[in-house]
């Protein structure tokens, strides 16, 4: 399943409102750059906020259009889907606002431009100098009454005798309207003073002025008085009639005609706006375009932000439209669109998300259909595998498709040489797939829907039998079906069975005449033994002859009777290593030449079985081993016990040093009558093979390559429950 | 002067706006940096202070000299400010210099176009001066004559004690539309620095 997708979610409230703060800001602005253009002290204070907020605001959007073209950036070269119709619809969007504010930009520089230039006007100018000249004149010519009046001034006081020098000298100074009047001596000291104002009196004069005064001039200055403004101030000779008076120099103040004054103000006031607007008229203009091109990159900038919001809004259904669709060709359908508006995309998305709503329902419901075929087929596979009975499917070529384990246990292959192995070029071969290919392929070469065959496998336990059925299978691909069943052990029960019926019945048939004809046979010894005479001797013969013989059939209906008539069994937990060795032990009081050697592993884990049945098992093929090598000068009997590898079983080896085993009649080696001896009643290998199967055991006969029988027994380890057994 | 500008001019100048945009960091970086040699300089002649009844006191002679473009605007009836600072240290050893006095002293200086004269004005006493030319009006500026910096008294601690001044022009108090080509421009950054004087 692939990871989840991304879907374009909405945008965030907090860019909308920073949009909004955008715009009121570039109105505001606009609206105040408006106002304070025909004043210029209002643009100055306004300006500099303008200039600073606009500035911060257009870095802000700045970078959000530059995230967003980033982001957009990532989106093309990552192949988005939608994401190259989101440029194309950002460009235009783009152009649509960039060329009409442009135009609008151009236009309002020059308007700009324009209105500043049209505030100067060379007739105004003229007439501004006009009147600056005028005021300077008209100071002018108070300055030259002031000079007029203080020479006036200073030729008065000259005449005056020294005592009245105080009262003539306050005098002057009210007629002829003096602001303040000093007398000072030839160094410039300060002799006599009088003041209209409440001032300090002045302070010293330079020598170089004094200097200058001394030599017959008159020397004008213009003084700013904090209090009064332009003072004017008068240094003029004063050529004192009086001797020993140190005055030398009439220092005299004077205010301007008020009107006059304040009428010249206004002319330089006006003027200088003039002439500072003039000097400003450029800088004035490049302020005004700066801040109206801060605001018009504010605006384009954040025009271009909308157009990457606007097409990014667009862009979003058909964008999750995509990844839905991506999603579903994944086999996701798990994924749902965030739902549309009410327009024609939120209609195709709705129609989206139910389309995928249905074809999800419907992949489940056929997921859910091949995962119930498929516990079926496990289900069937499982009982298969596990069947007694072997199981192979053929396609329609006769190559195996399939086969269970009972088929590879019956068959002694490993799947992997008969998997996909045509049955025709296995035909020629050996081994037990050649010979269910030789059976089965007459069938399968004439399409025969059902057919059943025997086949016989020689092995090393003897022959097999297998029941091979086939069945053409009806499915579109065809092929067959081959089920094979191993019927050995069947045929051998009922073997066996045949067997102790006619056991049982020779017994029953056999025993009871025997003891009368004994009888008989003594009873006639015993009248005519004395009287006979010579025939005498013939008579003990064959009277002997037939005890011997009915004890002899008594011995031989017995073996039958306990071949025929199983005991009931008692399981218990037995010791095989100490049953064994006791049961050796019996037989090493045995003539010299004969030696049993038996070896056990310590601590042998302990079988469930019958001691006595057992025991019987042991004697039986004890004695046969020796009775084989009954004719040798030297017998020997191997007998070993172990643990099998997977630690599940007990096994039981006994190998003697005889002739060994008629290979050719190996597989009917259990049945009675057996045997390659030429006495005995061929009952001890049957009877041992009943004791094996009765303890769920093996017992493999063989011969070993030095020479001897080898006798397997396997007696499992696994817990059994106790077993009763009627015979 | 004339009504129309010139056409040559109208459309470059939108352009230039853009230009100026884009560098106006550069420009500011540049302006940083130490300024070299410019038509508006400030010289400090001579810092003096000297002791009378216990007071010590300061005589300074400073230089002030504007740029071509000042001058045209002060000539054109645009009255420039000077901030003079005064600054009354005690050197430390490993700590930060201490001030203990600290003078602020701003001049304005106008041009009267009715008298031809030049007008100073410190702005914190009312204190006015009239020049009828340029240059003695500047030498005016930061010219001080007996001012009383600090009681004798107060400089009796161990360590150096030393006076600093600083003549600048202020560009806030420009009209707005000249000042946002002032913060860019540098025929109005005066190499103004400071001085320092012993004061004991």
């Amino acid at each position: 399943m692939a990871a989840p997708l991304k879907f374009f979610s909405r945008d965030s409230d907090t860019g909308t409102w920073l949009m909004v703060a955008v715009f009121t800001a570039v109105l505001v602005s606009l609206y105040l750059l408006g106002n304070s253009a025909d004043n210029l002290e209002r643009f100055g204070r306004v300006n500099d906020y303008l200039l600073i907020i606009d500035a911060i605001l257009t870095l802000v959007v700045f970078w959000m259009v530059a995230v967003n073209a980033w982001r957009l950036f990532g989106d093309l070269r990552s192949g988005v889907a939608g994401s190259r119709l989101t440029v194309r619809l950002v460009i235009l969007l783009t152009l649509t606002a960039l060329i009409p504010v442009s135009i609008i930009y151009v236009f309002s520089v020059r308007f700009l431009r324009s209105g500043i230039d049209s505030w100067f006007n060379v007739q105004v100018e003229q007439a501004l100098d006009s009147a600056l000249v005028l005021s300077r004149e008209a100071i002018g010519d108070e300055i030259r009454e002031i000079q007029r009046r203080a020479t006036q001034i200073s030729r008065r006081l000259a005449e005056v005798e020294t005592e009245e020098l105080v009262p003539a000298l306050s005098g002057a100074l009210g007629a002829f309207n003096a602001y303040e009047l000093n007398l000072r001596g030839r160094q410039g000291g300060l002799v006599l003073s009088a003041s209209d104002g409440f001032g300090f009196p002045s302070s010293g004069l330079g020598a170089s002025v004094v200097a200058q005064v001394l030599s017959g001039d008159t020397v004008v200055e213009i003084e700013e008085s904090e209090r009064d403004g332009l003072m004017i101030l008068v240094l003029t000779p004063f050529l004192d009639t009086q001797p020993m008076r140190d005055i030398h120099v009439l220092e005299a103040r004077f205010t301007l005609d008020a009107r006059r004054r304040q009428l010249g103000e206004e002319v330089q006031s006006t003027f200088q706006r003039y002439q500072q607007l003039t000097f400003m008229r450029e800088p004035l203009k490049f302020s005004f375009v700066v801040t109206l091109s801060l605001i018009l990159a504010l605006s384009v900038l954040a025009a271009i932000w909308i157009a990457f919001r606007l097409a990014r809004s667009l862009m979003r259904p058909v964008h999750n439209l995509a990844q839905g669709t991506l999603a579903v060709s994944q086999g996701d359908f798990s994924q749902r669109l965030p739902p549309g508006g009410r327009d024609e995309l939120g209609f195709l998305v709705n129609s989206f998300n139910e389309m995928v709503s249905q074809l999800k329902t419907a992949r489940d419901d056929a997921d859910r259909s091949q995962a119930e075929v498929e516990q079926q087929r496990a289900f069937l596979q499982a009982v298969v595998g596990r069947i007694s009975t072997g199981v192979l499917t053929l396609d329609d070529q006769a190559r195996p498709r399939t086969i269970n384990t009972a088929g590879v246990t019956m068959l002694g292959h490993d799947p992997d040489e008969i998997i996909g192995m045509n049955m025709r070029d296995a035909v020629t071969g050996n081994g037990a797939y050649a010979s269910l290919a030789r059976a089965a392929l007459p069938h399968l070469a004439v399409g025969e829907a059902t057919w059943q065959e025997n086949i016989d496998l020689p092995t090393a336990r003897g022959t097999r039998t297998l029941v091979c059925r086939g069945a053409k299978m009806d499915v579109a691909e065809g092929g067959h079906v081959l089920v094979v069943d191993d019927i050995s052990p069947i045929i051998r029960a009922e073997r066996d069975a045949a067997w102790s019926e006619v056991a049982r019945r020779l017994a029953h048939e056999i025993k009871n005449p025997l003891t009368p004809i004994q009888l008989s046979a003594e009873r006639l010894r015993h009248r005519y033994m004395e009287t006979l005479g010579d025939d005498a001797r013939v008579l003990d013969r064959a009277t002997r002859t037939i005890v011997e013989q009915v004890e002899s059939m008594k011995s031989m209906v017995k073996a039958f009777a306990e071949y025929a008539d199983t005991p009931a069994l008692h399981f218990t937990d037995v010791d095989l290593g100490f049953l064994l060795e006791d049961v050796v032990e019996l037989y090493r009081g045995v003539p010299s030449g004969r030696s049993i050697e038996m070896t056990a592993p310590e601590n042998l884990p302990r079988i469930n079985g019958d001691e006595g049945r057992l025991r019987q098992l042991l004697h039986n093929i004890i004695k046969n081993a020796l009775e084989a090598q009954e004719d040798m000068a030297h017998s020997r009997v191997e007998l070993s016990l172990s643990v099998t590898d997977d630690q599940s079983s007990v096994m039981l080896r006994l190998r003697d040093h005889g002739p060994g085993f008629d290979l050719g009649r190996i597989d009917r080696i259990f049945e009675p009558y057996v045997t390659g001896k030429t006495r005995g009643t061929g009952l001890g290998l049957a009877i041992v093979k009943q004791i094996v199967t009765e303890h769920d055991g093996d017992i493999e006969l063989g011969n070993a390559d030095t020479g001897g029988a080898v006798i397997s027994l396997r007696f499992p380890l696994l817990p059994s429950l106790e077993k009763t057994h009627d015979g | 002067m004339t009504h129309e500008s010139d056409p040559a001019s109208r459309f470059p100048d939108a352009c230039r706006v853009w230009l100026v945009l884009v560098s106006v960091c550069l420009a500011s970086l540049l302006l940083v940096g130490p300024a070299h040699a410019q038509d508006g300089r400030i010289e400090y002649r001579s810092l003096v202070s000297y002791v009378i009844d216990g007071n010590v006191l300061l005589e300074s002679d400073v230089s002030v000299r504007l740029s071509g473009l000042s001058r045209a605007a002060l000539q054109s009836g645009v009255a420039l400010e000077f901030d003079v600072e005064i600054d009354v240290i005690r050197q430390r050893n490993f700590w930060p210099d201490k001030t203990l006095r600290r003078y602020q002293i701003p001049v304005r200086l106008s041009y009267q176009d009715l008298t031809r004269s030049y007008r100073l004005e410190r702005l914190n006493s009312g204190q006015r001066a009239s020049f009828s030319d340029l240059d003695s009006a500047l030498d005016a500026v930061a010219q001080l004559r007996d001012v009383v910096l600090i009681s004798e008294d107060q400089l009796s601690g161990r360590g150096r004690y030393y006076g600093v001044m600083r003549v600048q022009l202020d560009l806030d108090a420009l009209p707005g539309p000249l000042r946002t080509q002032a913060y860019f421009s540098r025929a109005w950054q005066l190499d103004n620095g400071e001085q320092t004087w012993p004061l004991r």
